[in-house]
């Protein structure tokens, strides 16, 4: 046992869990648990006292939520790596986690297989994203697929963007004939020739306008 | 009498009304006079022609006692008479003398005058002694059975004659002024007639006026006698003239005996006409030769003039009546048709008729309020406008009348003809208004029995006043003078100025309770109208606590509505976390275990795969929990907030339907409120099960984002839209209940809802939630 094994650091709320993973983990070679903790902050008070290689965290526990405490433990523990082991095959739960600096997403029901592999791959640097969830994958939002926001529409008349912009602030087509005293029918005449005059065919595409001829420059 | 009062037979014209004609000391000498002392029926003094009557001489007869030249029984027949001295006052007949010279009867009448016993002797005509009570029955049965009061004077004057035998009769009537007319004559057809003549009233003066008026007869057998002294002149008891007032014999004023002369009348006779206590007028009787009228035909001929006397005052009283009767109905119609009037002036127009009937009179006009309405024969409008003048400065208000207008008011001799007679009756005070009646100009033709003005005549002696001498008729013309308005005229114009005055006051009146009525109504109109309001307020304050009392039920509902959504949500959110936290786990030590089994049982083949199925099963098993919890309700809208959950959910969607998402998420990770999360999470869910199911869409848009106060969900399709406005649109009851469940969910929270949707143009729900 010359080589020192992988330090590891082990927060579950669910005891019977931590106990069956435990021993899933020390099962292995060179892997050693050295710290369990039942609830979010305990887990932040270890991993800054054990200083662990990895921390292997539930994301629901009571105390701190594992979003939370992955974003807390980059700061309190920079050198660990952070698998989180979870029941949530939700994307926004996966996303929140990469975002929070996790290296590897496993669920509980392949943990069994897989969490050890998690471990290895993570501990030499890799990232690790359990199967089930990848395949769900990483077309990440589709709010990013708008490109065609260039359009200059130089050739918009006055009420046209002054129409525009009010239904950019979310303004009903009822509600901005109202704030401008003019008829409705008026508006949607503005607003078709309008969108029709940029390409648009949503306000989604109207918004991205605005927001990209700084429309909203007061904190949108 | 004084020292200036004329003796008897020595007055003149001048003063002659106040000759002493009842003590002429005299006596006509046809018959003979005897005063003899009451108590011993001794002669005191005698006058007349005793020697024929009574076969002595005057002289001879006095001193001396009556039983000289009566019978003892007739002695005590005076004697009985004098004690009842009360029905001595005026003469009686006593008894018949037979005439000493066997020349037929002498009538012996006997009446008391200071305190003799007075005795007239008179012969006694024999041819007319029929039955003089029922003559005067028929005398007065012709009179009574006359129509009218001008009829029954005729009938008088012809009853008279044929009685009395004159040539002429004529009914003769005093007026006002003391002027007499001719009313009624009978007469010989061969004389003049005198009907309608006047006298002038000195031809009848005052003490002969008295004396008619105690007597009711007065004969002038011959108007040329030679009066017959009494002897002695003056009575031996009193040292005074006899009172022979009562005498039937009494010598006549030499005055009116010439006057009689004049005329050409040898005898006279006067009946008294005396009509409520007053002499009214004269039945005279004129003869052109003597004539005697014995004294049953006097005793006869009084009655009748009494009774008829009667006669005429009722037949005037009812001729008065009947036409006070017709001014009243006329009067009292005009007032009550008046009454109904709106306008006195018009109300009076109409009665143009009956005004011109009312009082007569050729037209009538009617001033009122500055107005004119004139009708019959009348001035000009502008005339009437100055005579109106007039009247209101020079005469004072209430009822004027004159029929010489033209003296009074100069500027009518204009219009002499229709207006020399005014009566203005005035209704009001200042501007007075009236009511004028004209009468027109009438040149009334008086025709004197001689000229009035000239009762004396001038001689050689120089101006000798005498009774007159010339009866000539004098016609006098009266002009610029119209018909005179009557004492009635004047009354009845005065009473239809009262109750005129009476009308206006009822007006006014009226218009008093007219406007009192009025103000009544429209105090209890403004009463209703506060009842109303007051039960209007009434009904809105109920409804405002009826409104009250919902908006609690409301907000309790909501509260309960709310409870149930939060309670609802709580409960999905404890058993999404059973499934993971428990079960979850459970399963993952369950898959442990299997883990655990499989390397201890590594030699036996089957025992592995059969764990490896087991282990299978339960991922599938965890996997299928999974999607169930996230199904119930997704743990990531707790944990890691709305945006994040949003997208999960999305792109679960985006997976299952195809749709294709376009989104727009601008809260990164700002979380709001955990009810608004909730909430603008299922409103999100409803609105794309909408369009998945209804919508028919390919593309999806999104916007999510916050300002400070609000956050907006914006969902738009490109689907095919519909009409909400619509109510008859045909959109499924779903989508309906979908939008319904938004729109509720976001009241419970104080947002709100908007949505555009139409034809081919898609759907776009704008969701405002409050921060």
């Amino acid at each position: 046992m010359t080589t020192p094994g992988l330090r590891i650091l082990l927060a579950d709320d669910h005891p019977v869990v931590l106990a069956g993973i435990k021993s899933l983990v020390t099962a292995e070679e060179g892997l050693d648990v050295i710290g369990e903790a039942q609830d979010g902050l305990s887990a932040l008070e270890m991993s800054e006292a054990l200083q662990p290689d990895i921390a292997v965290i539930d994301i629901s526990m009571p105390g701190l939520i594992g979003t939370a405490l992955a974003g807390r433990m980059r700061t309190s523990c920079p050198g660990c790596r952070l698998i989180a082991l979870t029941v949530h095959e939700d994307r926004g739960y996966l996303r929140q986690m990469l975002e929070g600096g996790v290296a590897g997403y496993v669920l509980k029901r392949s943990a069994a297989e897989d969490l050890v592999k998690a471990v290895r791959i993570v501990a030499a640097g890799g990232i690790y994203i359990d199967p089930e969830m990848s395949t769900k994958a990483f077309d990440n939002s589709p709010a990013s697929s708008a490109e065609h926001v260039s359009n200059d529409g130089a050739d918009l008349s006055k009420r046209e963007i002054e129409v525009l912009r009010l239904l950019s602030e979310g303004y009903s087509s009822k509600a901005a004939a109202a704030r401008l005293d003019i008829a409705v029918k008026t508006i949607e005449t503005y607003k078709a020739r309008a969108f029709e005059k940029l390409g648009f065919q949503s306000r989604v595409e109207l918004i991205r306008y605005a927001v990209s001829r700084g429309w909203f420059s007061n904190g949108m | 009498m004084t020292a200036d009062d004329p003796a008897f037979g020595e007055a003149d014209l001048t003063n002659c009304a106040r000759e002493p004609i009842h003590i002429p000391g005299s006596i006509q000498p046809h018959g003979a006079i005897l005063a003899l002392a009451s108590d011993t029926l001794h002669v005191l003094q005698a006058g007349g022609d005793t020697i024929r009557l009574l076969g002595r001489d005057a002289a001879a007869l006095l001193g001396r006692p009556a039983s000289d030249w009566l019978s003892t029984e007739q002695c005590r027949h005076l004697g009985g008479l004098t004690a009842a001295a009360s029905s001595l006052a005026r003469p009686i007949q006593a008894f018949h003398l037979t005439h000493p010279k066997g020349e037929g009867m002498v009538s012996a009448t006997v009446h008391l005058s200071g305190g003799m016993l007075i005795v007239e002797l008179e012969p006694l005509s024999g041819d007319r002694t029929e039955d003089s009570i029922a003559h005067v029955q028929g005398m007065v049965r012709s009179v009574q059975s006359a129509e009218s009061y001008v009829a029954a004077c005729q009938a008088a004057a012809e009853q008279v004659r044929a009685t009395a035998g004159f040539d002429r009769v004529m009914v003769y009537r005093f007026l006002s002024d003391g002027a007499g007319v001719v009313e009624a004559e009978a007469r010989r057809d061969d004389i003049a007639p005198f009907l309608g003549l006047r006298y002038p009233a000195s031809d009848i003066p005052p003490q002969a006026r008295e004396l008619y008026l105690r007597n009711w007869i007065r004969v002038i057998p011959d108007a040329r006698y030679e009066p017959a002294p009494l002897v002695p002149a003056l009575n031996p008891l009193t040292g005074k003239p006899l009172d022979m007032s009562q005498c039937a014999l009494r010598s006549v004023s030499p005055i009116h005996l010439e006057y009689l002369g004049n005329m050409g009348v040898r005898a006279s006779m006067s009946l008294s006409l005396i009509l409520h206590g007053k002499l009214w007028g004269l039945i005279a009787c004129h003869h052109y030769a003597p004539n005697h009228v014995s004294h049953q035909q006097r005793m006869a001929l009084e009655i009748f003039t009494q009774m008829t006397s009667y006669i005429l005052e009722t037949k005037i009283t009812a001729e008065e009546l009947a036409a006070k009767q017709k001014t009243t109905s006329l009067h009292d119609g005009m007032i009550a048709s008046l009454s109904r009037e709106e306008d006195l002036a018009e109300g009076l127009t109409r009665n143009q008729s009956h005004l011109l009937e009312y009082i007569m009179s050729g037209g009538v006009c009617i001033w009122m309020d500055g107005h004119i309405a004139q009708f019959g024969k009348t001035p000009s409008a502008e005339q009437t406008a100055g005579l109106v003048t007039w009247l209101n400065s020079s005469v004072t208000g209430g009822v004027y009348h004159t029929d010489a207008l033209s003296l009074v008011y100069p500027p009518a001799l204009a219009f002499k003809e229709v207006a020399s007679g005014i009566l203005a009756l005035s209704v009001s005070r200042a501007p007075r208004d009236y009511v004028i009646w004209f009468r027109p100009e009438i040149i009334q033709t008086v025709t004197w029995a001689g000229n009035p003005e000239k009762t004396m005549t001038v001689t050689d002696d120089g101006v000798r006043l005498s009774p007159r001498r010339s009866f000539a008729l004098w016609e006098e013309q009266m002009r610029q003078r119209s018909a005179p308005w009557s004492h009635v005229d004047i009354q009845t114009a005065e009473s239809l100025r009262v109750s005129l005055l009476e009308v206006v006051v009822q007006r006014m009146d009226q218009i008093a309770r007219d406007k009192e009525a009025a103000r009544a109504r429209q105090d209890t109109l403004m009463a209703e109208l506060d009842k109303r309001i007051q039960q209007w307020e009434a009904t809105a304050r109920e409804l405002k606590i009826e409104g009250d009392r919902r908006a609690v039920v409301e907000a309790e509902l909501s509260q309960v509505l709310r409870r149930t959504v939060v309670d609802q949500e709580n409960e999905r959110q404890r058993i999404a976390r059973e499934l993971h936290d428990s079960l979850g786990q459970y399963l993952t030590i369950m898959q442990l275990d299997l883990d655990d089994i499989a390397r201890r049982s590594a030699s036996a083949e089957h025992v592995r795969t059969g764990i490896t199925r087991l282990k299978e099963l339960a991922s599938s098993v965890g996997h299928e929990i999974n999607r169930l919890a996230w199904e119930i309700r997704p743990t990531s809208l707790d944990d890691l907030g709305l945006q994040t959950a949003v997208q999960q959910f999305l792109e679960e969607w985006s997976e299952r339907s195809g749709l294709k998402f376009d989104l727009h998420l601008m809260l990164n990770n700002r979380r709001l409120s955990p009810v608004v999360e909730t909430t603008l999470y299922r409103v999100l869910q409803e609105a794309i099960t909408n369009v998945v199911k209804h919508a028919e869409a390919t593309k999806v848009g999104i916007i999510l984002e916050a300002n400070e106060s609000e956050v907006r969900l914006i969902v738009e399709d490109n689907g095919k839209g519909f009409n909400w406005e619509d109510p008859n649109e045909a959109t499924s009851p779903s989508a309906r209940l979908g939008l319904l469940g938004i729109r509720e969910r976001l009241t419970l929270i104080g947002g709100h809802l908007e949505i555009e949707a139409g034809h081919g143009s898609g759907t776009t729900l704008i969701v405002h939630a409050p921060l």
